[in-house]
């Protein structure tokens, strides 16, 4: 109960509660934009934290994530046009009913239900980290190299349409993360020459030309002076208890969902969404609404999205696996203040931990207030034409990545990343894929040369404790349900188009 | 350009730029004991991953050479293909200008400027210029009252 008091009190900080505020706002707007989206906006807002106390920082990144998620359904119900993935399926209701109904209460579905969701992610959160954590302390360096690599396969093998491009992604994003001081020899590696790349490639840099640069020029070729017609008739946001009971059902279901697939790693909301929305509409008792501006066909959508963001920061804070591109970047702020995700960080960084588990609930609660709030505001941004949205965010960019580290090398790295990933998008390479395998690559090969050292080079090591064969197992079956799932898709759809999850 | 021949050329200069990586990897290593006892030194994952990446890439280029599917032989388009390379040269313009003089509120004001009034081209040059300097210029003064008066920040 002591820990309790000192946690809150470590919490409810003027800092801490601005730096919600501001993610919170970002991620609202950033995430109703159609083409910039959430992973784009805890890019941007990366840099920003360098200046903070680490939780302050992170707590501004959470808020950002799980504003974004609601945010996207703003553009998906006003617009017809998901902000974000994993508010695709909001649009088959949500559009409907603003367009026949009235789209403030489209709004207050989808944010009474994301909040919702966005609780029981956090308590999610709270109640298995712990436990999954002290487990994790029995794991040794090969358990921790296999379970890299199954993050790594399961972002690797269930994102994108085109597995071996995917695969191509993830090796990708492990040179990448090899470039720079080794750490255990501190021989130079693949530096080119450049004193600037002795610490890697800067994080920042990296991030911001894959997703916001690469984005910027997306959104050029879709078009600069389009301007969206929003319905925003009856903006006010508000649901009695009757219609929140009506929901009740879907947000459950919704909920469980997106929690258990956001654990998963390579999951997350955009699909978990989709997901969802297929059990509440095959199981309601009105089957027949659903596309026609159904509540539940709101809600179950809405409220997994949320969920899974909690859920996604399970294995990332017990096990060190990010799960998706967002958490990866979030995985960022906690490198770039030195501190390493895993079982050691919740004895390491107590109040830290603690600190993300009850600040998660309150950027929920914050979410909540400011979508009630400011969600009319929010709508009318959706009319701002790409035109000044590029110019505006192109700027920041660039500020943010020389504030990162002051160097304008790092400017010129961004810039040739965000070409080189404008082209790999448009071949579908996977971009979740690379960020991931970045973050992921020093704990695969310090824990794989550590293991091989031990072992003295022997192969066996990965083989010694029941806990690594069972990883073994599950790489083994991560690959095996990948081609399954494979030939199984191109026997029944041979033209289906899964999506890079997350990304775009 | 079809996107058959897009793919393969992006497959080529991944090999390229994998062995690329690994001859510069080994040779900023050289110098070093890169053999530990095990054998698993600093460049022992890099040239893994090379190898990866190279038997990767031969497996989408044969691939993209048996698929004659008409979605791979269609040529490549680019909507506003020419806006793309404007804001490509302007951010490099921008970049230098900024390394080389300085100065950077400006650089930024001529930035924006420049970007809004070529991105609205369409509404008239009269049009478009006006609208630019109004919104650069409140840009301007939004970005230089955060960075450089309430944060403190110095570019």
């Amino acid at each position: 109960m002591e820990n309790l008091a000192q946690d809150l009190l470590n919490l409810f900080t003027l800092t801490n509660m601005l730096c919600i505020l501001l993610g919170t706002v970002v991620g609202m707007v950033f995430g109703a934009l159609p083409g910039l989206g959430t992973v784009i906006a805890v890019a941007l807002l990366l840099p920003v934290t360098f200046t903070l106390p680490p939780l302050a920082g992170i707590l501004m990144l959470l808020a950002t994530y799980q504003a974004g998620e609601y945010g996207g359904s703003i553009s998906a119900i006003l617009l017809g046009v998901p902000g974000t993935p994993q508010a695709a399926a909001t649009v088959i209701d949500g559009h409907p009913m603003a367009a026949n109904d009235s789209p403030g209460k489209a709004l207050s579905y989808s944010l009474v239900s994301s909040s919702i969701g966005g609780i029981f992610g956090g308590l999610v959160l709270i109640f298995v980290s712990v436990p999954l954590a002290r487990f994790a302390l029995n794991f040794g360096s090969p358990e921790y190299f296999l379970l890299g690599v199954i993050g790594l396969m399961a972002v690797g093998l269930l994102s994108g349409r085109d597995k071996i491009k995917s695969m191509i992604s993830v090796v990708l994003g492990l040179m990448a993360g090899t470039v720079g001081v080794d750490t255990l020899t501190g021989v130079n590696r693949a530096t080119f020459g450049q004193p600037e790349l002795m610490d890697g490639v800067n994080l920042v840099a990296f991030l911001v030309g894959m997703f916001a640069i690469s984005e910027l020029f997306i959104m050029i070729s879709k078009g600069l002076n389009v301007r969206y017609e929003a319905d925003r008739g009856t903006l006010k946001t508000g649901l009695t208890w009757k219609e929140i009971k009506g929901i009740g059902r879907s947000t459950t279901i919704g909920s469980l969902i997106g929690a258990g697939t956001g654990i998963l790693p390579g999951i997350g909301g955009g699909a978990s969404c989709w997901f969802a929305y297929a059990v509440v509409s095959k199981t309601s008792k009105t089957p027949e609404a659903f596309g026609k501006g159904s509540a539940e066909g709101i809600a179950a959508p809405e409220s997994s999205n949320n969920a899974s963001a909690g859920g996604a920061l399970v294995p990332f804070l017990a096990l060190g696996i990010p799960g998706s591109a967002a958490v990866a970047i979030i995985m960022g702020a906690f490198i770039m203040h030195g501190i390493q995700p895993g079982p050691n960080v919740f004895t390491a960084e107590r109040d830290l931990v603690y600190g993300i588990f009850y600040g998660f609930i309150v950027t929920t609660v914050a979410m909540y207030l400011i979508g009630r709030l400011l969600t009319p505001m929010f709508a009318r941004v959706l009319v701002i034409p790409n035109s000044f949205l590029v110019a505006t965010v192109l700027v920041l960019c660039l500020i943010g990545i020389y504030a990162s580290k002051g160097a304008f090398f790092d400017l010129w790295l961004a810039l040739g990343i965000g070409v080189a990933f404008y082209i790999l998008k448009r071949l579908e390479y996977s971009v979740s894929s690379v960020i991931i395998a970045y973050v992921l690559a020093p704990i695969i090969e310090e824990n794989f040369r550590r293991s091989l050292t031990l072992s003295n080079g022997s192969y066996d090591i990965f083989f010694s404790s029941v806990y690594s064969i069972a990883l073994v197992l599950m790489v083994v079956a991560a690959v095996g349900a990948a081609i399954y799932g494979e030939l199984n898709r191109r026997r029944n759809q041979p033209d289906a188009e899964p999506t890079d999850y997350g990304v775009k | 350009m079809t996107w058959k021949h897009l793919n393969s050329l992006m497959s080529v200069l991944l090999i390229m730029g994998g062995i690329g990586y690994t001859l510069n990897l080994n040779h900023s290593a050289s110098q070093a004991i890169f053999f530990s006892g095990s054998g698993v030194g600093p460049t022992y994952f890099p040239n893994a991953l090379t190898g990866i990446l190279v038997l990767l890439c031969i497996v989408t280029l044969i691939r993209n050479f048996r698929d004659k599917s008409p979605e791979n032989t269609a040529m490549v388009t680019t909507e506003n293909f020419g806006y793309i390379l404007a804001t490509l040269a302007l951010a490099i313009a921008f970049i230098a200008s900024w390394q080389v003089f300085g100065y950077f509120y400006l650089n930024v004001f001529v930035l924006l400027t420049v970007l809004l009034t070529i991105y609205r081209i369409e509404f008239g040059i009269r049009n478009s210029s006006l609208v630019a300097v109004v919104t650069s210029v409140f840009l301007t003064g939004f970005l230089f009252a955060l960075f450089g008066k309430i944060l403190e920040i110095s570019f």
